[in-house]
């Protein structure tokens, strides 16, 4: 009898701290999942906001006009049109170097101790804040090699801060190739440059791509190294060769947000 | 009659030795430039490191550094250049966005990794990428026209550009970051160990919270880390929404400026080479270099110990 009674007890209290337990669970499970809805509360509100207030004033003169009358009206064509520039230069430079940067780290390097380092170092490179690149692009371009205040300073100071993420995120790309496509190229008499260039690259073009857009993400809306070797606020419009047009300086968006919220 | 397939053969073979040289060479070309585009990351490292050092060290003939890394007043034109408010300018917001990002990151990642089905998961995760494509700029307007009036509202006494509204900002900026790695650290946690604890009866938040985050905890540090380095290197939207008066003080509603705001500010526009204030942001720049570089070889060092752990 007695034994009965404590084991009906003992399963009483296991019930008990059993249901406790789960009651807990779930004060997780809804803890947990609030605070993600209130992210993504905040982000909806983020962009919301914006689409908003800005959709109303874009139209198709927005976009192509140059700003009017002390910057109160007309539009954004030469930011938009600078802001593209420097993209379409910085990746000509950067895109070639740092793909080729990344097929040496995946397929040449091997894992000795020095590149070891040297894949540190560009690690550490790619999550170097963007003013320090531009006090590097100030000294070195627009000051040493007196490039002056330029599209063509800007150029090469937002390709040294992309270099490394196409670097690194082509040499992701490249290692994510399964071996046994590479080995089978190898078994067909292929060299290693072939194998790269027909089998690899091809199929490493998805993740090299999404690093590109993040790089170019990256270089269009840092505003700092744009600020220091590449911008102006404004100027007046006039006809320009795309020589002079990339040894002057050059109206962009993130600076144009910059000075406007000033 | 039969010397005509020999010639054939010969000419053969040497279209087939031209062909392999050509092979050879190609080979070696792209070795190579392979080789030569990587060193050139090198060089730029290195390149970094030598200009903010050159340029430092004319500074610091003139500003002793023990003057520089102690000083409490920041007065670049009346020739006092004490750090030290810049710095705790920037450990307030790092701190601040620190308390915003780590937390909400953290318990996204465990959402995303652990509990969202994935129609959920097809939706948040390229929210959070969308958050972490805004440009900085952007998050300058929101923290001065959306969080700062927020805040004097709740603390009357806090200025219109101040570094909580700052550290705020800056926080959600980072929020995306601390999600996606410490998803990841938690995802490469073995399925072995969940269904061990789920085989001894653990619920679903237990084997979460105590079994599969300490688990993933090198990772998540790392995370965290990266996040605050991220802070500290911020650059516009905390000059935007903080200010730009050094001042000395540990006052969220106070206005501040914080070492990249500095840079920002003093190296636009018509600095000459030589002058005091030029080199001083250099000084100023490889402090921020040498905090931002020690603590991403720190989370590398964390990363690599759960990748080598699992």
């Amino acid at each position: 009898m007695d034994a009965l009674t404590s084991l009906g007890n003992h399963n009483e209290l296991l019930t008990k701290r059993d249901s406790k337990r789960s009651l807990w669970s779930g004060v997780g499970v809804a803890a947990i999942g609030l605070v993600t809805l209130f992210v993504i509360a905040i982000i909806l509100f983020l962009i919301g906001t914006i689409i908003l207030r800005g959709a109303p004033s874009v139209n198709l003169g927005f976009l192509s006009q140059p700003p009017l009358e002390n910057m109160t009206a007309g539009g954004i064509w030469p930011q938009i049109r600078g802001t593209l520039l420097l993209i379409g230069g910085t990746f000509l430079i950067a895109l070639p170097i740092g793909i080729l940067g990344g097929i040496f780290l995946a397929e040449y390097a091997g894992s000795s101790r020095l590149i070891g380092l040297v894949r540190g170092l560009i690690t550490s490179l790619a999550g170097t804040p963007s003013i320090i690149y531009a006090l590097f692009g100030l000294a070195v371009f627009v000051l040493i090699l007196k490039l002056n205040i330029s599209v063509i300073a800007g150029w090469l100071t937002l390709a040294t801060m992309a270099l490394p993420v196409i670097v690194l995120s082509t040499e992701q790309a490249l290692k994510a190739v399964p071996n046994s496509q590479i080995e089978a190229g190898y078994a067909l008499g292929m060299t290693r440059w072939q194998v790269m260039s027909k089998v690899a690259l091809p199929q490493a073009m998805p993740g090299i791509i999404t690093g590109i857009i993040l790089a170019s993400g990256r270089a269009a809306g840092e505003a700092p190294p744009i600020i220091i070797t590449a911008g102006i606020y404004f100027r007046t419009e006039k006809e320009m060769g795309f020589l002079e047009l990339i040894r002057g300086a050059t109206e962009s968006l993130p600076l144009h947000i910059t000075e406007g919220l000033r | 009659m039969a010397s005509i397939p020999n010639e054939s053969v010969r000419g053969g073979l040497e279209v087939r030795d031209k062909a392999l040289l050509a092979k050879k060479l190609t080979e070696a070309a792209a070795k190579g430039l392979c080789f030569l585009s990587a060193a050139f990351c090198v060089v730029i490292t290195l390149g970094i490191v030598f200009v903010l050092g050159t340029e430092s060290l004319t500074f610091f003939q003139k500003v002793p550094a023990a003057e520089f890394f102690s000083g409490i007043k920041w007065l670049p034109t009346q020739g006092e250049f004490g750090i030290l408010p810049l710095v705790i300018g920037t450990l307030l917001i790092t701190f601040g966005s620190g308390l915003v990002s780590i937390p909400l990151g953290l318990l996204v990642a465990v959402y995303l990794a652990e509990y969202a089905p994935q129609k959920v998961r097809r939706i948040i995760k390229p929210a959070l990428e969308l958050l972490a494509g805004i440009p900085s700029v952007v998050f300058g307007y929101f923290a001065l026209n959306l969080i700062s009036p927020l805040i004097q509202t709740v603390h009357p006494g806090a200025s219109p550009l101040n570094a909580a509204s700052g550290a705020i900002v800056v926080g959600i900026m980072t929020l995306p970051l601390v999600a996606s790695l410490c998803e990841d650290a938690i995802s490469a946690v073995p399925k072995s160990l969940r269904e061990g604890a789920y085989g001894i009866g653990a619920t679903k938040t237990e084997v979460t919270l105590g079994i599969v985050v300490p688990a993933a905890l090198s990772g998540i540090i790392a995370a965290f880390i990266l996040a605050l380095s991220r802070a500290i290197g911020e650059t516009m939207a905390v000059t935007i929404a903080a200010g730009a008066t050094p001042r000395l003080t540990l006052n969220p509603g106070d206005e501040i400026q914080t070492m990249t705001a500095y840079i920002v500010n003093t190296s636009k526009g018509d600095l000459s080479r030589g002058s005091i204030e030029y080199q001083s942001v250099f000084a100023v720049g490889i402090t921020l270099f040498v905090l931002t570089l020690g603590m991403n070889i720190l989370a590398n060092i964390f990363v690599r110990k759960y990748r080598r752990v699992y």
